[in-house]
């Protein structure tokens, strides 16, 4: 059975971004068909459908939406998740800036399910492109009477804004987003109590990825049943979009059944760049732990299936490596990474990061010493589960796979006194006058 | 078995938006003169605040207004200006933007350069783009060249993987970076 792209079916069709346009394409059936619903049976058809959240944790979205009380007298929200700063991850940017009224329309949907008036998009403030296509989209909604006093003429009311973050990749995190969103530095909270219950400005908050709800249309219209044969199976269903990146010879966005193996991944963006051989590929962001290309050609690229390799999905930001790419340098960088976004709210993380920058580099500079890499494993030990949100295990993530696969590496930096590899230079006399 | 899908955007996903964002305002050059927040700009952050029920998350949106008010930067007086509109502490609202990278306590060039060395781009080349960008304008990283006329910093992940090496020039994304086009970009500025 062939698959038909179903996120991305507006790619390349810039009159979508029109609600007159997204509706000639089909667009808007499945808040129509919504709104005719008991708010319960759409939470019902979007747990049916096995949706697990697209951000990063996987968490079932319907049930996510189950969670919020509806016999409290308090204002409820959505606040849609658009930080998108997980490295690697760039499919966020794509279904706003190519499709906005997809992502309007699954949160008008969400809102109407669990009862909110207001959802707030927050954007991460370097997508300046897909804030102004989001806003003029919102107008367009507005004008259209998709948004405001009156959702098409169904008597429910919703008001919807962007909100732009200031560069932070905790803000990705969903307390240290509510913080951000209340003007605040965006650490996060302690849990519980839940965002469901106590979210933005102290009221229940439905907070979900900007690829979650694009979903949520196309369950509605087309059926949980139809979404779940899509997939590996009754965890794993719907479409799935792969940011592929590093070295392979077409990055992109991909789209496609989720649980596609890896190597049919990698062969639809061309194979490993320049004829060479697939060292490593990290199968979920920053995060999440490296694996060697031998061992995980074959892999299915879905929740669990990763999970069983020791790795994880996350946000399905494929990052390749090919032959040449040193591993002790990679992951330094992401270390580095982590160091500078660790919110020092916790001390495991904050002074755990900034040891693992710190040891990783020396390393690359042929400085390490022997001990150094049971050093390393044992600042994850320590940073592991020991802070208030998954930053501290997400630093954890490339770490502990480098100490636990690449240790001749580590090994032969330390022995030689020198990085083996070549220094990364991609361009053919780069730099040069 | 399922059809393999063609990238879902061939060649890069920013060329489409380019004409979306002549409708961003331009940076001013210099530190207004008048007050920091003169009645429009209190007028825009009055529009803001009205979102929320509480008018404190209007802050970081307001302080995006009043940095490109100051060109780029925020100055003490105008973290303080801000504070005094929105009621709040100083100290806290300086709290708030030592915590976020996309303001700055010091002055910036004209045109403010964010080169992403991430892992996706350092894979591909971000450290070429940062000694062509050294080379090109003579100063080090968060310096700002003589003429006032460009500073350049890395940046943490830009979301513009699939198009590495790339780097943000003011608010647009320049994306498939080669060192010679770096160069002839850094020229175009003015």
């Amino acid at each position: 059975m062939a698959f038909e792209p179903v996120l991305t079916r507006n790619v390349g069709h810039p009159e979508a971004r029109t609600v007159a346009g997204y509706k000639q394409r089909g667009g808007y059936a499945g808040l129509a068909k919504a709104l005719k619903m008991e708010p319960g049976e759409v939470i019902d058809e979007v747990k049916k459908s096995g949706l697990r959240g697209r951000g990063g944790a996987g968490f079932p979205a319907g049930l996510k939406w189950s969670f919020v009380p509806q016999d409290l007298d308090k204002p409820k929200y959505l606040v849609c998740n658009a930080d998108e700063s997980e490295p690697g991850t760039f499919k966020d940017r794509l279904l706003m800036e190519h499709d906005p009224q997809q992502l309007i329309e699954g949160c008008a949907i969400c809102c109407y399910a669990v009862g909110a008036n207001t959802c707030y998009v927050y954007i991460r403030g370097e997508y300046t492109a897909a804030l102004a296509i989001m806003e003029q989209a919102i107008r367009d909604a507005y004008d259209a009477g998709v948004l405001g006093d009156s959702v098409m003429g169904s008597g429910f009311k919703l008001d919807f804004y962007m909100h732009a973050g200031a560069g932070a990749y905790i803000c990705g995190e969903e307390t240290g987003m509510l913080e951000s969103l209340e003007g605040k530095r965006g650490q996060p909270r302690v849990k519980p109590p839940f965002p469901a219950v106590i979210g933005a400005f102290g009221c229940p908050t439905v907070i979900n990825n900007v690829e979650t709800l694009a979903n949520v249309p196309h369950i509605v219209e087309r059926g949980a049943d139809w979404f779940k044969s899509i997939g590996t199976d009754e965890r794993n269903t719907g479409p799935k979009l792969y940011a592929v990146s590093g070295h392979v010879e077409r990055p992109g966005t991909y789209e496609m059944p989720i649980g596609v193996p890896f190597r049919q991944l990698l062969d639809a963006c061309g194979g490993v760049w320049r004829g060479r051989e697939l060292k490593a590929f990290i199968p979920g962001g920053a995060s999440a732990a490296i694996l060697p290309g031998d061992r995980y050609i074959d892999l299915p690229m879905d929740f669990d299936s990763i999970a069983k390799a020791g790795s994880m999905l996350g946000s399905a930001a494929v990052m390749v490596m090919d032959e040449t790419t040193c591993m002790v340098r990679s992951v330094a960088r992401l270390s580095k990474f982590f160091n500078h976004e660790s919110c020092g709210q916790c001390t495991p993380c904050r002074e755990g990061t900034n040891w693992m920058e710190l040891l990783l580099n020396r390393i690359e500079k042929g400085q390490g010493r022997e001990q150094d890499a049971s050093l390393l494993a044992n600042i994850c030990t320590h940073i592991s589960g020991n802070s208030l949100c998954a930053l501290g295990d997400a630093a954890v993530g490339p770490v502990k796979s480098l100490v636990e696969t690449y240790s001749d590496e580590i090994e032969q930096h330390v022995r030689e006194a020198r990085c083996p590899f070549p220094p990364t230079r991609v361009f053919a006399g780069a730099a040069a006058h | 078995m399922q059809d393999e899908r063609k990238p879902a955007a061939p060649g890069g996903i920013g060329a489409p938006t380019g004409a979306v964002l002549g409708a961003l305002e331009p940076w001013p050059a210099t530190p207004p003169d008048e007050p920091v927040i003169d009645a429009a700009t209190a007028h825009r952050i009055g529009e803001l605040v009205e979102r929320y029920p509480q008018s404190r998350a209007a802050l970081i949106p307001a302080l995006h207004i009043v940095q490109r008010r100051c060109g780029g930067w925020l100055p003490d007086y105008a973290i303080a200006a801000l504070a005094d509109h929105l009621e709040l502490d100083p100290a806290d609202v300086y709290g708030v933007v030592t915590f976020y990278d996309l303001f700055h306590q010091k002055p910036v060039g004209r045109h403010r350069i964010r080169v992403c060395t991430n892992l996706s781009c350092q894979l591909r080349g971000s450290a070429e783009v940062m000694e062509v960008l050294h080379e090109e304008l003579g100063v080090g990283e968060d310096e700002v060249t003589g003429d006032g006329r460009c500073s350049y910093t890395h940046f943490e992940c830009l979301g513009s993987c699939d198009t590495a090496p790339m780097m943000m020039v003011n608010d647009t994304y320049h994306e498939n970076l080669t060192p010679q086009r770096v160069r002839e970009l850094v020229k175009e500025l003015e």
